[in-house]
């Protein structure tokens, strides 16, 4: 729809938007009904934070789920995964979070991994105590003595839950990995858990923000080693040999790059024959 | 007196816990910590009632729009249908079959398809924005080819060595950047917020009730 | 008994480098120094967007971003009210109309005071209905993506704290061919704006936009202390590197008290 009321220029340069998310919707949906298979190389980033998180045997970590349904389509999978992980190793698991779809979010991906063990282990090797007001305020609160919260997502007091016995403050725990979809959430983390020496961080993050926290992330620095995106949840995926979405979804990414490729190099030569021209 | 407890009650107020806030964050002091600890749960507990003020705005929006048959009027019915039903649904329980129903087949999916629209306008802007019209356009373009290259398995299938060369970008180069900016950042807010505390910036003029 | 926490020493002692480097700057340029900000080519555009929006009889908008004014989004929120309040001035005078929308409550507030007297100096009347708020996140990227389509606006001023949906607007601007001011302090944002904009503000920039536009010396002497302490910064960066280059640690070494 050209509002301006002009003639819309042609050729290479003045591509219609509509004809590029066209072909997009194509590229991105065929893969995904029939997967072409294209390999996965685990990058030794993605290997680290799997050797650390399986390092040892029944370490306690918290999974802090700091994002809006909009992030769950590359963080779902990533969560997915380290719970298969932690269900793989005894690790016992503390679900949290400081955006208010955190519990409802750590129910989801706890029933899709625990459901059939629930009753028996819920509470002994996992937990949900779900959104904690507050943002950064509420971190803190946190860090320094979790049992403040008083009752998980489900509003089981903390004392009918016996893994809470032995965590009460962000000492506790192993490792607080942090699943987030903008910088706000890991800088509170690193400021109010890993700065006063409470607990060690990985992160598990989107695509578009995992640059933004490169600076942070290394073996002396605040966060230890993170996972980006749907391709580090399928490279998590293959080097646990718990196969899901992500891996199904890698094709699709990859067409998706293929793409704009192909526009990048449409819009070059365009822009070479008008010099040519002119 | 009372207009000097107007403009400068709230001032005090946020310099206190300010000042609370900052020295419990570096030095252990009883019974400032207990107190900091104390502040922040009610902190907390103030925040939930941010939703409030949203919620009603919005509600008194609609409806003047819905009273007067405003234009679009039929997107208020929309709006303030949708918040009705999610509003009952909530009071049956956050664990609630029909709240969780709502909340994974509407909620979650709609927010889903909004931020995938993201996509559709990556790729419009990058072939818009990735042509070589100068020196500093064609090395932008060089670097986000071999990123693209670099962090999907396809690239990876192509040559092995993408994945490398954009390892090395995003450690060196663009942390470096990243760093830099950063850096700035923090004092600029870190500026503003000290200015905040001490009554002054436009945050410390709000506060005291001068705008 | 006060106890320094294990770690703390040295984040601690730049925090009090800090402080004591913006009240100094504070007490300067309060006292009469002047200290002036470069022009920044983003914010002499707001004169050409309201132009340009007069001239094709075409609303604004303008937004201070999607964040709020606690935590760490609020120094880029107050930015981007200072901008909003320079465009609702310039709108004013001009008499085009002007839509400032935000996902925030307290915001709304402080947008709608903020337009009402900026109109109100120029003698007009703001129409508090164009002050619009779209709570949560992806409603607003949305609700604002189609208002700026309805409405055909001719340009979109959009500095302030942004997340990671200011490219759903401002790729709908595009294709309206509005004229676009952007900015923010979010890294990984800022692509977007590069992308989108017509002119831009990147980084503290977007702070320093604030202090340019308000003029007021509390502000200025803000981004004055800010470039000072960088300089500092640099200093320890540069002596941190030629004694590290000697294999020595001791220098890294009294960071990590």
């Amino acid at each position: 729809m050209n509002l301006q009321n002009k003639p819309r220029k042609k050729g290479l340069l003045n591509i219609d938007s509509r004809i590029i998310w066209l072909l997009l919707l194509f590229f991105v949906g065929i893969p995904l009904v029939r997967p072409i298979g294209i390999p996965i190389q685990v990058s030794p980033n993605t290997r680290e934070f799997y050797e650390i998180l399986t390092e040892q045997r029944g370490i306690t970590i918290a999974l802090a789920l700091d994002t809006d349904p909009a992030g769950l389509a590359e963080l779902g999978p990533q969560i997915s995964a380290i719970l298969k992980i932690a269900r793989d190793y005894d690790l016992k698991v503390v679900m949290v979070g400081w955006n208010s779809n955190s519990g409802m979010f750590a129910n989801t991906y706890l029933t899709e991994v625990f459901s059939d063990v629930w009753n028996s282990q819920y509470g002994i090797n996992f937990v949900n105590l779900g959104y904690v007001p507050g943002m950064e305020t509420g971190m803190k609160q946190f860090a320094e003595d979790i049992w403040s919260i008083e009752q998980d997502h489900y509003g089981t007091r903390l004392e009918n839950l016996p893994m809470m016995e032995d965590i009460r403050t962000a000492s506790d725990i192993d490792y607080l990995i942090e699943c987030c979809w903008n910088l706000d959430y890991p800088n509170s983390i690193m400021r109010q858990f890993v700065a006063p020496g409470y607990t060690k961080m990985l992160a598990a993050s989107t695509a578009l923000v995992y640059p933004a926290l490169l600076p942070f992330i290394g073996p002396d620095r605040p966060i230890k080693s993170a996972i980006k995106g749907m391709d580090g949840a399928a490279q998590l995926e293959l080097v646990s040999n718990h196969p899901g979405l992500a891996i199904a979804g890698t094709d699709a990414q990859s067409l998706a790059h293929v793409l704009i490729i192909i526009f990048i190099a449409i819009g070059n030569l365009g822009l070479f024959f008008k010099r040519e021209e002119t | 007196m009372a207009n000097l407890a107007k403009n400068y009650l709230a001032s005090v107020i946020v310099a206190v816990i300010g000042f609370l806030f900052v020295f419990t964050y570096y030095f252990l002091a009883q019974p400032l910590n207990d107190w900091s600890q104390t502040l922040a749960q009610i902190i907390s507990l103030i925040s939930l009632f941010a939703v409030l003020p949203g919620a009603f705005l919005m509600i008194r929006r609609e409806t003047s729009i819905l009273t007067v048959r405003g234009p679009n009027w039929d997107r208020s019915v929309i709006t303030l249908g949708s918040f009705l039903v999610f509003l009952i649904a909530g009071l049956t329980g956050l664990s609630s079959p029909i709240y969780l129903w709502l909340y994974n087949n509407v909620f979650v999916i709609l927010s889903t398809a909004i931020f995938s629209l993201l996509a559709f306008y990556i790729m419009s802007a990058g072939y818009r924005t990735f042509r070589a019209r100068s020196w500093e356009a064609t090395v932008l373009l060089v670097v986000g080819l071999l990123t693209i290259l670099g962090v999907v398995p396809f690239g990876a299938s192509i040559w092995s060595g993408f994945p490398t060369i954009t390892d090395w970008i995003s450690k060196y180069p663009s942390t470096g950047t990243s760093r830099g900016i950063t850096i700035g950042i923090a004092l600029g807010t870190a500026g503003v917020i000290i200015r905040t505390i001490a009554g002054q910036g436009r945050l410390g003029r709000f506060i005291k009730g001068e705008e | 008994m006060i106890q320094l926490k294990t770690g703390s020493a040295s984040s601690f002692l730049f925090l009090l480098g800090f402080i004591i480097v913006v009240f100094i700057a504070y007490r300067l340029v309060t006292g009469g120094r002047k200290v002036t900000i470069r022009l920044m080519p983003a914010i002499e555009a707001l004169d050409e967007a309201v132009g340009r929006a007069a001239e094709m009889r075409r609303p604004i908008h303008a937004t201070p971003g999607d964040s709020a004014l606690g935590g760490m989004d609020g120094p880029q929120t107050v930015a981007g009210l200072e901008v909003c309040s320079a465009v609702a001035r310039k709108s004013a005078q001009s008499g085009v109309p002007l839509y400032i929308t935000t996902p925030d409550p307290v915001v709304h507030t402080l947008q709608t005071d903020i337009a009402e007297q900026a109109y109100r100096l120029e003698g007009e009347e703001f129409n508090p209905t164009n002050s619009m708020l779209f709570p949560f996140w992806t409603s607003f990227a949305i609700g604002i993506s189609g208002l700026v389509y309805r409405e055909n606006v001719a340009s979109n001023i959009c500095v302030g704290g942004w997340h990671g949906i200011v490219l759903i607007l401002m790729e709908t601007a595009s294709r309206i061919g509005a004229f676009q001011i952007g900015g923010t302090a979010f890294i990984d944002q800022l692509p977007w704006f590069v992308a989108c904009c017509d002119y831009y503000v990147l980084g503290e920039e977007v702070f320093a936009a604030g202090a340019y536009l308000s003029q007021n010396p509390s502000d200025i002497s803000a981004v004055w202390s800010q470039d000072i302490f960088k300089l500092i910064i640099i200093a320890i960066m540069a002596l941190g590197i030629l004694i590290g280059l000697t294999g020595s640690t001791w220098f890294s070494n009294l960071f990590k008290m």
